[in-house]
């Protein structure tokens, strides 16, 4: 089952580098600023990639 | 009837994921014979082709289209952004390159001495979850275009099987001179541009993106350029490092 859940999921940085990503992408857009959520989300996911290269 | 533009990137990344299932089905297959070791990666293949199916079962029930794209867009992000992050490590060196010659004989090794039953289930759990992998590819790619899009996404990840297949049996050894990772950072560095344009699109609407879907290039480019950055720079540091 765990290694079910880890093809799906991936590990727990994983999982919390993502939760952030998309918290931060909900939250721009609900706040009225999707165009620039645009701009922002692409360096933030890949500041996530950079996190995870060393886990 | 399909999807072309999904083909070609469900082919690929399911490429790689079929020669880590190959590998382990050649090292069964010596073990407790041919017959037995396909047997075992047929049966993995059926529940993976139920699970297409019935998702396919699933979009024509008519779920609403925004929740089902950020939906699918967070699982390229979960999948995507530790290709990338593996894929940029071991290129870097800060994690050995998948060796398949080295996974082929870590897998002899925990058969020797096994039971016939052990080393189906190990041939039948290695096809199962490196399929399901592709799998999620697949739904993926082609969840969000409706049945033409799945069926372009399964068709592409078919023919990968279908030439790891024949590549293995003429070969005849593991397929260990793929350049895996490099096709793993460029499948990495665009399952994450599918994921970042569908989630933020489902979340913001289609006027979000500048330049709407000519924006999945631009973001390609980003990644695969953002990545390659990192693998000079941790190459760097390591390097900086290894002097001091």
């Amino acid at each position: 089952m765990s290694a079910f859940l880890k093809v799906l999921f991936g590990d727990a940085w994983n999982v919390a580098v993502v939760a952030a990503i998309v918290l931060a992408a909900v939250m721009m857009v609900e706040a009225g600023y999707p165009t620039i959520a645009a701009y922002v989300v692409p360096p933030l996911t890949l500041a996530g990639v950079a996190l995870l290269i060393r886990r | 009837m399909f999807n072309v533009a999904v083909i070609i990137p469900a082919f690929l990344a399911a490429g790689v994921e079929w020669v880590e299932a190959f590998t382990i089905v050649f090292a069964v297959g010596l073990t407790i014979g041919w017959r037995a070791a396909a047997g075992a990666a047929f049966a993995a293949l059926a529940v993976l082709a139920v699970m297409t199916v019935s998702m396919g079962g699933v979009l024509s029930l008519g779920v609403n289209i925004a929740a089902l794209q950020f939906l699918i867009g967070v699982f390229l992000l979960l999948f995507g952004v530790r290709w990338l992050a593996k894929a940029i490590a071991r290129q870097a060196g800060l994690k050995p390159l998948r060796s398949e010659a080295d996974e082929f004989n870590k897998v002899r090794a925990r058969l020797s001495g096994g039971d016939w039953s052990g080393s189906w289930i190990i041939a039948f759990k290695g096809v199962l979850l490196e399929g399901l992998e592709v799998w999620l590819i697949v739904v993926a790619m082609g969840g969000h275009g409706g049945w033409a899009s799945l069926a372009g996404a399964a068709l592409g990840a078919l023919a990968a099987l279908a030439v790891v297949i024949a590549a293995g049996v003429i070969i005849g050894a593991p397929l260990a001179r793929l350049p895996e990772n490099v096709i793993k950072f460029t499948v990495g560095a665009a399952i994450v541009s599918f994921g970042t344009f569908w989630m933020l699109e489902a979340l913001g609407g289609p006027t979000v993106w500048p330049g709407h879907d000519w924006s999945l290039p631009g973001l390609f480019v980003f990644y695969a350029g953002g990545g390659l950055a990192m693998v000079s720079a941790v190459r760097r540091f390591s390097r900086g490092r290894s002097v001091l």
